[in-house]
């Protein structure tokens, strides 16, 4: 695994935290899974027919308003919420 | 059970829909203490759906799946029951909706019988990895059914429901299919609607059916597939079998070299090559074919699947829906927290792994290469397509192992997808149907792999080979064959 | 040290579009709070984006009202990132592939080119209260067109020129109402300072979230003021994104606790590459009205100032309306002198923007019968009133408030010596040489005559009685 990123900021940049024995299990893990795609990188790349599926405007929804939910069943599974919103800890 | 007798036994009034439900619930209360397949059995939900068949069926107006048990894989959205993903992040988690393929089943009047366990958010391919439980392999209990879809695959196996649904993202409908010793088919990417699946991987995810037979499985695929306005990449076509080109005779079959290598058990390829053996003799072809591409399929498609998935699970935070820890400083906190106790270790290794792939320094050596490389894979396969009717191969490199014999090193583990995941990556329908046992009589799979939308070929050509192969069913103490 | 400033502009828009861009939620401002919502947009397990024709179709009528290039195989990516009000955790939007390509728009005299036009959904909004937060997600998924400009403008003027070019383009190509004060179009500026001879631009600062035209010139204009005194005194200019303060006038850093951040943009694998034919673009072009600066030109060749076919362009109602009342046979500079006279006084005053209840044959009557003198100038300013508040045709108004030109001389002539002989006053001073006091004269009249009767046989018959006396 390239050296200049760490497991913390990787960590931070997919908001988990990590505690110091996890933030060892995973780069552990992470060396071992990164040599497994490191092959990849040798592989060379013949060119082929792009065969990517596209669409046209005509298989795109038409614009015509469909029933919304229920407020307060849309916060239903939320811990916290009021009178139909959601609600979470200050920002920062 | 097959779904035709079932289908006829009810219309024929020889057993109601309730008595039905019942004998499977039953069953389930007997055997799942062994099995540990289900994470929720509907008991009320079950019987009621059942009770509203019955006036279907009395007013003689039957569809395919009215009053027939079925079972869900947890990772599709049912409004009458948890959705969790046999993950801690969403438990208790009851959506507000049903996922697309549900309410089609449920529109034609099928019994739920319950949520099936899976490695947690698909994540997986023994079943361990989830937070509730461990489902056991039927054949064995101190060996995995396989996974992610481990539980359909054990329910099926015992019979604990007339069928099920499951999902398949690298081979997780075939793989434990192949391990329980069932038929399991991963439909043609844009078949079947993902709207209301749980998203692992967006361009891989695809929800097919596990049952005993072929035709078990066409049914499913009949009554779930076609176009969905939820579900943009899903494409214009219904599946139909009888409109297809019955059989083996005459048709030509690759064996995929690079499927066929020494990672395969002596048993595992013996019992491929005895199916080859057994369509030529049926009066089809069966060549060698080479997909050299194949060989690096397992982290082309790790890269890939893991960046969709850290994209796909960014939205579990605690905010609107799933586990929120007690106390927190703030917003950033909070969510930090609830992904950490949230998330088990396999879940936050691909997450940490798909991030990794996209960030900017990196995206162009892994993700945009793995990209490019699964077009070539594509491409691999379109070119054998042009000899062949379809391909052969074994589903795993092994059959099912015991518990404590998972490899501990993760890419160690992920080699073991071997088989599967090329499919997925070209977004070909794919089967694993039972070929054999190996000799601790552990279920030993087939697979066949068509062309795009040409799910009726594989269907078929598997349902030729299983009327002439003799399935070995589990033998689960205290639990007997089904009897109606 | 003087220095050049050079401001780059991102324009969102909201799009007039009757669904959100990926579910069919209603798209509408103001509301209960969640009360626009569904699993989609609130970024439910299992959802997924379905993406609206018609923000599309926006999208490119908005590069063909400016001039850019529709790309022909447009992508959406996904721009990931933690935030409350981000219901998926990523915003869809288009990095590699973006619906419209350069283009630009004439302000001033100067070009200022566009870089892009893409489409992308809007996130939901944050209402803080006491050591909490709420999330109301009814704008989450609203389709936004971002527009970014090259760094070609030079003063906060220029830049809020440019941006009510844009806004008034906008409006013209039915693409958005523009309208600043409900959020539906937010200005963010990235703006540096170089030195005169320099070479390459200085260091740039973004300033996110400036809604209005006074707000976007003063804070560029204390932006700059910040940069040259950072400079001055031999430091750096950091950059950084930075908030506009509307009470202390003043910018301020919006550095938060992340340092730079990976959107780790890749293609969204739950929407489809979109081709866009030749045919499509046609038939969208054919839909769009005249654009205002075509518009502007047609007027100027009419005989109109340029501030005169300004003012008639800033409201596409009023500039609608006057091409109507053309095309109808009106000649255009009556006709623009009414719209942007009486007309417009009626319309400033009027609570509803978005229709005038005068219909143009009414108008273009109205204009006739002063031309023909069936009616004063007065008259046509007083009918034009009347048909605005009571909508009554033409007809009906002059009857009933009897406009119809009088050219009865004993009237006439009775009503101007009743208004001399209440004001000797102004008599005297009109003796002593005083012409100004004419034009009151001939206001009181017109107001005594209820403006039936015609100017000049006014003036002529009050000459004569002045010169009388």
């Amino acid at each position: 695994m390239k050296s200049d990123i760490s497991i913390k900021w990787l960590g931070n940049l997919s908001k988990i935290k990590f505690d110091d024995d996890g933030l060892k299990k995973m780069a552990a893990d992470m060396q071992s899974i990164m040599t497994l795609m490191d092959s990849l990188l040798l592989v060379e790349p013949v060119e082929f027919e792009d065969g990517t599926e596209f669409c046209g405007l005509d298989a795109l929804r038409a614009d015509t308003v469909r029933d919304s939910f229920d407020p307060e069943l849309l916060v239903s599974q939320a811990k916290d919420s009021k009178d139909g919103c959601f609600v979470i800890p200050k920002i920062l | 059970m097959k779904i035709s007798i079932l289908r006829k036994k009810l219309d024929d009034k020889e057993i109601s829909a309730v008595e039905l439900t019942r004998l499977y619930l039953d069953r389930i209360s007997a055997a799942d203490k062994l099995t540990d397949a289900y994470l929720y059995v509907n008991y009320d939900g079950a019987i009621k759906a059942a009770q509203s068949a019955q006036t279907i069926i009395d007013a003689k107006q039957s569809r395919p799946f009215t009053g027939i048990p079925i079972a869900l894989k947890d990772n599709l959205c049912t409004f009458d029951m948890p959705t969790t993903c046999s993950s801690k992040m969403l438990d208790g988690f009851v959506p507000p909706y049903d996922a697309t393929v549900v309410a089609k089943l449920r529109g034609q009047g099928a019994v739920f019988l319950g949520k099936l366990n899976m490695d947690e958010f698909a994540m997986g391919a023994s079943t361990k990895t989830s937070y509730y439980k461990k489902t056991k392999n039927p054949y064995d209990l101190t060996r995995v059914p396989g996974g992610s879809s481990g539980g359909s695959a054990a329910a099926v196996s015992v019979g604990l429901c007339a069928a099920a649904l499951g999902s398949d993202t690298g081979g997780s409908i075939r793989q434990p299919a192949s391990f329980c010793g069932i038929t399991g088919h991963r439909p043609t990417y844009g078949f079947v609607s993902r709207s209301g699946c749980i998203a692992f991987a967006s361009s891989l995810d695809q929800i097919g059916p596990l049952a005993d037979t072929a035709d078990d499985c066409a049914a499913l695929l009949t009554a779930t597939a076609g176009r969905d306005i939820y579900d943009q990449t899903t494409a214009d076509k219904t599946f139909d079998l009888k409109k297809s080109d019955k059989g083996i005779k005459g048709k030509r079959f690759g064996l995929i070299k690079e499927l066929m290598g020494k990672e395969v058990d002596k048993d595992v390829s013996a019992a491929v090559k005895k199916a080859a053996e057994w369509f030529i003799n049926a009066g089809a072809v069966v060549e060698e074919v080479s997909l050299p591409m194949l060989t690096h399929a397992v982290p082309i498609y790790y890269l890939i699947s893991s960046a969709e998935a850290a994209s796909n699970l960014a939205k579990f935070d605690g905010v609107r829906y799933g586990f929120r820890p007690e106390k927190t400083l703030n917003f950033f906190d909070m969510i930090s927290k609830s992904r950490d106790e949230g998330f088990g270790w396999e879940v936050k290794r691909r997450i940490m792994l798909g991030s990794y792939a996209l960030c900017s320094g990196y995206y162009d050596d892994y993700y945009k290469r793995a990209i490019k490389l699964c077009g070539i894979i594509k491409s691999q396969y379109a070119e054998a397509f042009k000899k062949y009717d379809a391909l052969l191969s074994p589903v795993a490199p092994t059959t099912a192992y015991p518990f404590d014999k998972l490899p501990d090193d993760p890419a160690q583990m992920y080699l073991a997808d071997i088989c599967t995941v090329s499919a997925a990556l070209a977004g070909l329908p794919s089967l694993s149907t039972p070929c054999g046992y190996d000799k601790d009589g552990m279920p030993i799979g087939l697979m066949i792999t068509g062309k795009r939308f040409d799910d009726a070929a594989v269907l078929s050509a598997a349902g030729a080979y299983e009327k002439e192969f003799v399935r070995k069913p589990p033998q689960l103490k205290g639990v007997s064959e089904m009897k109606l | 040290m003087k220095y050049i400033t050079v401001i780059g502009l991102e324009i969102h828009a909201e799009l007039l579009t009757e669904t959100k861009v990926f579910c069919g939620c209603k798209n509408s401002f103001g509301g209960t709070v969640n009360g626009s919502c569904c699993p989609v947009c609130t970024g439910m397990p299992g959802t997924l984006p379905v993406l609206n024709r018609k923000a599309v179709e926006l999208a490119i009528a908005a590069g063909l009202s400016f001039g850019s290039g529709i790309t022909q195989r447009t992508l959406w990516d996904r721009k990931n990132y933690f935030y409350p009000d981000l219901a998926k955790a990523y915003q869809i939007s288009q990095l590699y592939a973006p619906v419209c390509v350069g283009g630009g728009l004439d302000v001033g005299g100067r070009f200022i080119r566009l870089t892009r036009i893409h489409l992308e959904e809007d996130a939901g909004k944050l209402v803080h209260a006491r050591g909490e937060t709420v999330i109301d997600y009814n704008r989450a998924g609203v389709p936004l067109i971002e527009i970014v400009s090259e760094p070609d403008m030079r003063s906060s003027d220029e830049a809020a020129a440019f941006v009510e070019k844009v806004r008034r383009t906008l409006v013209y190509a039915g693409v958005s109402d523009g309208k600043m004060e409900q959020g539906s179009l937010r200005v963010d500026a990235n703006i540096s300072i170089m030195p005169e001879n320099a070479s390459e631009y200085g260091t740039r600062t973004e300033i996110k979230n400036l809604n209005s035209f006074k707000f976007i010139k003063k804070a560029i204009d204390f932006e700059v003021e910040r940069q040259a005194e950072v400079l001055n005194a031999g430091e750096r200019v950091i950059q950084e994104t930075r908030r506009y303060d509307e009470i202390s006038g003043e910018t301020f850093s919006m550095r938060s606790k992340e340092d730079a951040h990976d959107y780790r943009y890749f293609p969204d694998p739950d929407i489809l590459p979109l081709i866009i034919k030749d045919g499509d673009i046609e038939r969208i072009s054919a839909t769009l009205t005249e654009p205002p600066s075509k518009r502007y030109a047609r007027y100027t060749e009419y005989g109109l100032s340029g501030v005169d076919a300004e003012v008639i362009l800033e409201n596409k109602i009023i500039a609608d309306f006057f091409d109507e009342c053309v095309k109808s046979g009106a000649n255009p500079q009556t006709a623009a002198n009414c719209v942007k006279g009486e007309l417009m006084r009626c319309f400033n005053a009027a609570e509803n923007k978005d229709a005038l209840p005068i219909s143009v044959s009414d108008f273009v009557k109205a204009l006739a019968l002063a031309e023909k003198s069936e009616i004063s100038g007065n008259g046509l300013k007083t009918a034009i009133k009347y048909m605005f508040q009571e909508g009554k045709p033409i007809d009906d108004v002059v009857k009933e408030h009897n406009l119809t030109v009088n050219e009865d001389l004993s009237v006439i002539t009775a009503a101007i010596a009743k208004v001399l002989a209440e004001n000797p006053k102004a008599v005297e001073q009109y003796k002593n040489g005083d012409t100004k006091v004419l034009s009151f004269f001939m206001g009181q009249c017109a107001r005594a005559l209820k403006g039936t009767a015609l100017a000049q046989t006014v003036q002529a018959e009050l000459k004569k009685a002045l010169d009388k006396n």
